[in-house]
């Protein structure tokens, strides 16, 4: 059943689409007729079709709708807040994508205020063996820091995501805590991918690395 | 066609009113109850007054409002009977909602009412109603949390100012859908609904589980249909959908508040009972998706969507976001689960069959009766069907976990 539907909508589909092309070619002057008489009599199955133009492709894709923005200043000095997992965690995992929802957001919105942008990631942080040897040991590596110096923020992230490591990095510059030892690593394609839609494309999170 | 349809509704109006003795079915034709002295629209909607539709009848699935014992969410919340209260996590939720996202994002564009116009036929009823049930539910989650907020002001401020930002949002949302009706020429009287519909009552603990879960699914419902949009342009028929992403953002901040209240309150969280009613209100927030979706598959075939796969990757997303604060929620991927929730579409179409048929209502009550019975045994089978153990690391303890 299930299957007859589909492969009837997938059939009527281009069939639709190219009726609405003829129609937004012709326009008012060759279709004497009224056209909404038209429009209202197609009906049913292939009206679903009847996009209206200003609608198609309206969505961009989500990596190139991300705000032009500026990392906060190298040198600048102060405390920071870290989430601890892995990379897999962060950027290969169909729940975590919101991440990059959340984070263009945030972005979107701190330049419109005129703040900073102070989310970074971090690849293998240079400082995770050094400054936490124990927490270290209990994530799978290669191992991913969000680090940002918002307090509340961080809380709210933790809460999100729960399954992260938080800790503290204090007076340190926004270089210092964004030495990366390693790069984010090309993940094989997901085994069992159920969304309806492909993942973000691999990188978004570059943005946020020094 | 719209003229003759108001000059008629008008007329039938005039004329004393005739309320029909006995329905024989929810759905009939035009004519029939047009002739019975209601105000109907071209599309067999009938309307309250010019403009605004009269809501649909409610069933078992439809949006509810929501009321609750406002006392006892005092016990829960009140800072001088509970002094203890972690309340760093709401303060940081409190200051997530206070910048205010979205505030300019409602902003409509012009497309709205040309999309409207191009869609016809059957798809228009479909998406009125569409449209109809997500307002209902803005609309619903707007009044118990605008109460909420009202009631909690003295005995916890920061509680309480969440509560009325998240009302502000749905607000906000449930007007832009209402706007969006407007331009079908229906639009829902809010007021009338509020004093009208009738409210079901939860407990506290029960309103908390259930919001929850309806803000984690909401939010996996949107971005689902959303991102397929973005990736299928010819599909994007309704510039609604546009405004998807930035509005879902909001839903799902609203459920990180509520696991914020559960972490709180960890009792809810712990023990048995705590774990039955998380699968309990798991599986009922589920499989009353999974069944009214199916319901109105065509929906989302216009939209492109597979109905089933879209609804299995809703759940299944939707469960691992839970299963990082409620203490147990079932294993959607165990062998027997979506044969049982598909067994249900079809006896749920039964229902619905019968319930459209021409046969006498009581014959109906005994044929759908056999079908109810089937769906309860279903969802009892899954009620007690394969779980996983789950929740927050800071409640459960993080063990050994490899993060």
């Amino acid at each position: 059943m299930q299957a007859t539907l589909q492969l009837q909508a997938a059939a009527a589909a281009p069939v639709a689409r190219r009726t609405q092309q003829t129609r937004a070619l012709a326009g008012p002057c060759t279709a004497p007729q009224q056209p909404r008489m038209i429009a209202a009599k197609v009906g049913a199955i292939t009206s679903q079709r009847n996009v209206a133009a200003h609608a198609k492709g309206a969505i961009k894709p989500m990596e190139a709708t991300f705000t032009e923005f500026k990392l906060v200043d190298k040198s600048k000095k102060q405390d920071w807040y870290a989430l601890l997992a892995s990379a897999e965690f962060y950027f290969n995992d169909a729940q975590n994508e919101q991440m990059a929802e959340n984070l263009r957001e945030r972005v979107r919105y701190l330049t419109e205020k005129g703040e900073e942008v102070d989310m970074l990631f971090v690849c293998e942080p240079e400082w995770l063996e050094r400054l936490f040897p124990e927490e270290a040991k209990k994530i799978r590596r290669p191992a991913v820091a969000l680090l940002c110096p918002d307090k509340h923020w961080m809380t709210f992230m933790r809460i999100r995501l729960d399954r992260v490591i938080q800790v503290q990095l204090k007076d340190m510059t926004t270089e210092e805590v964004a030495t990366s030892t390693q790069p984010v690593p090309k993940f094989p394609p997901p085994a069992k991918w159920t969304a309806p839609y492909k993942p973000y494309a691999w990188g978004w999170w570059d943005r946020f690395m020094l | 066609m719209q003229a003759t349809a108001s000059v008629r509704a008008q007329f039938l109006q005039a004329r004393p009113a005739c309320r029909p003795a006995a329905r024989r079915s929810a759905v009939q034709p035009v004519r029939a109850a047009a002739a019975q002295g209601e105000m109907v629209d071209d599309m067999g909607f009938k309307l309250m007054r010019k403009g605004v539709k009269v809501a649909a009848k409610e069933t078992i699935l439809s949006p509810r409002f929501y009321t609750t014992d406002f006392d006892e969410v005092d016990e829960i919340f009140n800072l001088e009977k509970n002094p203890n209260l972690p309340m760093e996590e709401l303060t940081a939720m409190l200051e997530e909602f206070r910048r205010d996202y979205n505030q300019k994002h409602f902003v409509r564009n012009e497309g709205f009412h040309e999309a409207a116009d191009a869609i016809q036929g059957d798809m228009r009823k479909i998406f009125i109603e569409f449209l109809e049930r997500s307002c209902t539910a803005e609309f619903s989650g707007f009044l118990l949390y605008k109460e909420l907020g009202r009631r909690l002001q003295k005995s916890n401020p920061v509680v309480a100012e969440i509560f009325t930002l998240l009302a502000r949002d749905e607000a906000r949302h449930a007007g832009f859908i209402n706007k969006a009706l407007s331009d079908f020429n229906l639009a829902l009287d809010l007021g009338f609904l509020t004093k009208n519909r009738t409210y079901t009552f939860f407990k506290p603990k029960f309103i908390i589980y259930a919001t929850y879960l309806s803000e984690k699914i909401g939010y996996w419902r949107y971005i689902s249909m959303y991102r397929h949009l973005q990736r299928n342009p010819d599909n994007q028929l309704y510039p609604m959908f546009e405004y998807f992403e930035n509005w879902c953002q909001d839903e799902n901040r609203h459920g990180d508040f509520l696991t914020a209240v559960l972490k709180a309150r960890p009792e809810l969280l712990k023990g048995l009972e705590a774990r039955l009613w998380s699968r309990f209100f798991c599986l009922s927030v589920y499989i009353t998706m999974y069944l009214n979706d199916h319901q109105r598959s065509k929906f989302y075939e216009a939209l492109g969507l597979n109905t089933t796969q879209f609804n299995r990757h809703v759940i299944l997303e939707t469960n691992n976001a839970t299963a990082r604060i409620f203490p147990e929620v079932p294993d959607v991927e165990a062998p027997g689960f979506w044969p049982a929730m598909d067994r249900m579409v079809q006896y749920n179409e039964k229902i619905v069959e019968i319930g459209n048929s021409e046969a006498p209502e009581f014959l109906k009550k005994v044929q759908q009766a056999f079908y109810i019975e089937r769906i309860i045994a279903e969802c009892f089978q899954l009620f007690v069907g394969p779980m996983v153990r789950s929740g927050s690391f800071d409640i459960e303890g993080a063990g050994s976990y490899q993060y």
